[in-house]
């Protein structure tokens, strides 16, 4: 596929991917967070892989939070990062549970975390 | 290209590094819905610890997200961007805001936003709380908890909550409150009031 225009960043994804989709992707959430695993980058990754491992090189960071600085979509980040999780490159870790968020305790970590951010406490 | 209101970009998105978080936080997540500038992405700059981030998805005509990518044409194809920031409320717990167009159009990438999340704010803007309507029918099909914000707008009438609730015709016991979405904690405060929302009545049980 020949671009029209090589600026445009939505034209791009679909090389990266190669049009792959794959099944793992759907574990995946925006604000799943993703880290890395053992130092070595592998070779033979793709342009936005590399990118991405390398975002990571210093900590972790949500999905959504890799898509924007990877510039791609969300929905094709996850097929990016799905195959560096399939290849034990990243590890991801699931948002909270539901049952979590239904803990009266941790609902009251989340009111006192949201009272301590105003500037007046 | 079609477009679902772009919010205004950074000048510079990519200018800072990102923040790394550490690799045991656990991730909760609110929406920030509302018509088309009625302050979402205000909000949601106004909360957030990071520079607030913009993805952008796209959607087929068939109004699916875009995540094969076979025979995909740019300009049969609609973006729809969505912003979002996050805040550290502990040494574990990080909260993430999203916020989402409430536009049945969109209704793929408003069910993804909306999963799993710990409840809704629904901004409006009394002029306009008619462009309020399907926002909140998507809002009421989410099945979530959502407390309604009124992010007031200068010239704006001011409704008192009780004639927002009749106007939106709101479920008794929804909280109305009102806010300036440039205001950091005014926009906390509605943050507070959805999470005792949430919390309110499982304390009674």
């Amino acid at each position: 596929m020949t671009p029209e225009r090589a600026s445009r960043p939505l034209v791009r994804p679909y090389v990266e991917t190669g049009g792959r989709a794959r099944a793992d992707r759907c574990a995946l959430e925006r604000i799943t967070l993703l880290h890395r695993v053992g130092g070595d980058v592998p070779r033979g990754l793709s342009d936005k892989q590399r990118e991405a491992m390398e975002l990571l090189r210093a900590g972790a960071l949500s999905l959504v939070e890799t898509a924007s600085y990877l510039r791609l979509p969300v929905s094709l980040s996850k097929v990016v990062l799905a195959d560096l999780i399939a290849a034990g490159c990243l590890k991801a870790r699931p948002p909270a549970p539901l049952a979590a968020q239904h803990d009266p305790e941790m609902l009251r970590k989340v009111l006192d975390g949201l009272r301590r951010a105003k500037s007046s406490s | 290209m079609d477009s679902a209101g772009p919010s205004p970009l950074p000048e510079a998105p990519d200018s800072r590094p990102p923040a790394h978080l550490p690799e045991n936080a656990l991730m909760l997540k609110v929406v920030v819905a509302g018509p088309f500038a009625v302050g979402k992405t205000t909000f949601v700059s106004a909360v957030s610890e990071i520079q607030s981030r913009h993805t952008e998805e796209l959607m087929t005509q068939a109004g699916a997200l875009v995540d094969d990518l076979e025979g995909v044409d740019a300009k049969t194809h609609t973006t729809v961007g969505t912003d979002f920031g996050r805040l550290t409320l502990d040494d574990r717990l990080v909260l993430y805001m999203f916020g989402s167009p409430g536009q049945k159009r969109f209704r793929v990438l408003w069910d993804d936003i909306v999963s799993g999340a710990l409840g809704i704010l629904v901004l409006v803007d009394t002029g306009r709380l008619d462009a309020a309507f399907e926002v909140m029918d998507m809002v009421e099909a989410a099945g979530l908890p959502y407390v309604v914000g009124v992010n007031h707008f200068p010239a704006s009438p001011v409704h008192s909550p009780d004639d927002v609730r009749a106007a939106l015709d709101l479920p008794a016991g929804t909280p109305v409150v009102g806010l300036d979405a440039r205001d950091r904690d005014a926009c906390l405060d509605a943050l507070i009031t959805m999470t005792q929302h949430v919390l309110s009545p499982l304390e009674m049980v």
